[in-house]
């Protein structure tokens, strides 16, 4: 890739492919830039959490490369995954850990200096509603105050990428609300956020930029407006596009695989 | 079967209890995975058990009762030591149905009684306790009856009336603790007790082997005649109609009344089955370090999985009765010291600790996709691993040759030598080929691959034979020495294979 596009994007992926039984991504080529807000959209199986997880270094890829921050992510893994944070649908939680000593695990795997990690726990576990809760077991949390601690152990180290796969399952509104205003303002500090949601208004309102992907190839990429012009349909809501493009009646569901 | 009746719910009960908790395939080799072990399990006692019933014969007039005369002191001991040992897993049962399954308010949120929903889960925790016992008794005692012992049903029926009584007890007993404590802290003594019950009696079973005085003073106090209604128990083993009537009664009592008050005090609390804790104010400190972030979140994640921690015991105690054999057989021989002994033990306590530890920490892992998000090497994780599974083992090492080091320094270095050795390939061992699995499969691990279990336990007998030999200054212990090293040297060419 070039010295300039390394400068201006936070994701490059180029001709991504993998295959299980079927193919779940199929040559996919797609550019994120720093400092943004994309959406990922697209319908059951069509290729999400797969890309979102080759990307987080989690999968393999058959062929295609993954450049993260200017960083070769096939050539130097451990320095790309330094740049990246996952937050998975399903939090990746230990239940008999503490928020806090959840978080002391996560810094100790990034290497984050120990003061700063405790400054930005705590700092985190506010922001989250969670600080009162900072001393009790995860086990004991609703999904909601999960998914807010995962939230918290994929931004402990400063991320300049945050992949998150459904970041709102099974938040009430107050919490939904908290994370989509941490999300806007890690982007407007310059952090670049990558999310799947099937909530479309978030996407709606949130994204700076969409993408729709079907049976793994990009089908459609732009600010709502690009999508509404590419479409020719001026007051076309997200949802029709979504439906036009995709090629399916309902948007994807939490959890979906591929 | 009605639907949400009695025997559906009890039905239901069993069927849970039957697939446990792990992770089962589907399909019909799912289901041969799950049946075939539990077939060939019960095949062995029925078959045998049947095969002796019928080479007995036909029994003479003489013989009507249990074929031989026995006084009713140790029969009463038995029925005792049974009821104990149930206790044990008549409590780990009800805190797995009652309090932890977590489907109560699926069963309660339905139009059932409540007080049905739980005798239903009362019995299904009863039959559990008694089907292993059952299974070794009954083809063979069914048998002799029909061949002319009716005494022998008697035996029978007082393995489920002490199946009843043990879980109306822990059901009484698991509420009253969770009620008084919370469940978290309930969950821990209950666990706590049932391992150590359950050791006690292992113990006792071996008593007359590394403690001869002891264990015959006890049996002198158990074969004593016990008192009127004390020897009801002993004499309904023996078949007597009255005391075996009245022992069903009571069981049948006991067990109707802890049920029905149960679900009143149960559906009272509100438990849904999965109960809150309260936070205790901690201090965490951040420091730096993998390693360190690793071994600190493994050994926390241990500490508070009693059930993990009650198993490991389990399987500690029961080596205990051998290395006091070994102990005792050095001191028969005309030994002076127990170094040599002690060396081995420690090996061997450390080799199948590491091994445990090292099963937990690595095929247990609970966020497999964060560390694998990390940014480190798969082989820094995994060395991190490596240290927080043998941290512990290797402690045991250490302050076992420190307890020897000043009568037996020879054996201390045998024992710091070959058990550092031993904990280190153990928990490589497991960590090369354990399948990623939860924690509550720990139990079953050895299910999951039979050929670790038997290389875990070959290679914890020839370190301790190393150490043992070591410390006798024997030349002979290069020969185990050899063999765990094959076993080693083995499973990393599988692995390369493998990989």
């Amino acid at each position: 890739m070039s010295g300039t596009s390394s400068m201006t994007n936070a994701l490059t992926i180029t001709g991504l492919r993998k295959a299980f039984a079927t193919v779940a991504v199929d040559g996919l080529d797609l550019t994120v830039r720093r400092g943004e807000l994309y959406a990922l959209l697209g319908p059951n199986g069509a290729g999400k959490t797969t890309t979102l997880r080759m990307v987080a270094g989690l999968l393999p890829p058959d062929a295609g490369s993954i450049d993260i921050m200017g960083v070769d992510a096939h050539a130097d893994p451990i320095a790309a995954k330094r740049q990246v944070a996952y937050l998975p649908d399903e939090p990746l939680l230990y239940d008999k850990l503490t928020p806090l000593e959840y978080l002391d695990f996560v810094a100790g795997l990034w290497g984050i200096d120990p003061a700063t990690a405790a400054a930005t726990a705590e700092d985190l576990l506010r922001t989250l509603d969670l600080w009162d809760q900072r001393d009790a077991r995860c086990e004991t949390f609703s999904r909601g105050m999960k998914q807010k601690a995962a939230l918290a152990g994929a931004l402990i180290h400063d991320p300049a990428l945050l992949i998150l796969d459904e970041p709102l399952t099974g938040l009430d509104a107050g919490a939904a609300r908290t994370v989509k205003d941490l999300l806007v303002a890690r982007v407007r500090g310059n952090g670049t956020v990558i999310l799947t949601t099937h909530i479309l208004e978030v996407a709606e309102r949130l994204a700076d930029r969409i993408g729709i992907i079907r049976a793994g190839r990009l089908v459609a990429e732009g600010t709502l407006a690009e999508l509404r012009a590419a479409q020719g349909e001026a007051g076309a809501s997200l949802e029709d596009m979504f439906i036009a493009l995709a090629g399916s009646q309902k948007p994807a569901k939490p959890g979906d695989g591929a | 079967m009605t639907p949400g009746g009695f025997a559906w719910l009890v039905r239901h009960e069993l069927r849970l209890a039957l697939r446990g908790t792990g992770r089962a395939r589907t399909g019909w080799r799912g289901w041969l995975a799950r049946t075939a072990p539990l077939l060939l399990l019960a095949a062995v006692p029925v078959v045998g058990g049947i095969g002796l019933g019928i080479a007995l014969g036909v029994a003479e007039p003489g013989h009507r009762g249990l074929g031989f005369d026995v006084p009713s002191g140790p029969i009463g001991a038995v029925v005792i030591a049974l009821f104990v040992l149930m206790m044990s897993t008549a409590a780990i049962g009800v805190l797995r149905t009652f309090h932890d399954r977590g489907d109560l308010d699926l069963l309660l949120a339905a139009p059932i009684p409540a007080a049905r929903v739980l005798a239903a889960k009362s019995v299904g925790v009863a039959v559990s306790v008694a089907a292993p016992f059952i299974v070794v008794i009954a083809p063979f005692g069914l048998t002799r009856a029909v061949l002319g012992q009716p005494g022998w049903i008697g035996v029978v029926t007082m393995v489920g009336v002490d199946a009843m009584l043990a879980t109306a007890i822990a059901i009484v007993a698991v509420g009253g603790l969770v009620a008084a404590l919370g469940p978290r802290p309930a969950r821990v003594v209950v666990q706590l007790g049932a391992a150590a019950i359950g050791g006690a009696v292992f113990l006792a079973t071996q008593a007359p082997s590394f403690a001869p005085i002891l264990a015959r003073r006890l049996f002198d106090v158990a074969i004593r005649p016990w008192p009127t209604p004390l020897d009801w128990p002993a004499r309904a083993a023996l078949g007597e109609l009255v005391p075996l009537a009245a022992m069903i009664g009571i069981a049948v009592a006991a067990i109707s009344l802890a049920a029905r008050r149960g679900a009143r005090a149960f559906v009272a609390s509100g438990d849904s089955g999965r109960g809150g804790a309260k936070a205790q104010t901690t201090t965490v400190r951040f420091h730096a370090g993998l390693t360190r972030a690793i071994v600190v979140k493994e050994l926390r994640l241990i500490a508070r999985d009693p059930e993990l921690i009650t198993q490991i015991a389990l399987r500690l105690i029961y080596l205990i009765p051998a290395a006091a054999l070994l102990v005792r057989g050095r001191h028969d021989g005309g030994a002076t010291s127990s170094g040599p002994a002690i060396a081995a033990a420690a090996t061997a306590f450390a080799t199948l600790l590491a091994s445990s530890f090292a099963w937990i920490v690595v095929a247990a892992e609970d966020a497999p996709d964060l560390l694998a998000a990390a940014p480190r090497t798969a082989a820094v994780i995994a060395r991190a691993k490596l240290i927080a599974a043998t941290a512990i083992p290797l402690t045991l090492v250490a302050v076992a040759a420190i307890a020897v080091a000043a009568v037996d320094p020879a054996a201390a270095a045998a024992t710091l030598g070959v058990g550092i050795v031993a904990a280190v390939t153990a928990a490589q061992l497991q960590a090369w080929f354990g399948k990623p699995a939860p924690r509550s499969a720990f139990r079953r691990r050895a299910q999951a691959s039979f050929v670790i279990g038997v290389g875990e336990l070959i290679l914890a007998a020839a370190w301790a034979a190393t150490a043992n030999l070591l410390a006798q200054g024997s030349a002979w212990a290069a020969a185990p020495a050899l063999v765990a090293a094959m076993i080693i040297a083995g499973a990393a060419e599988a692995r390369k294979t493998a990989a």
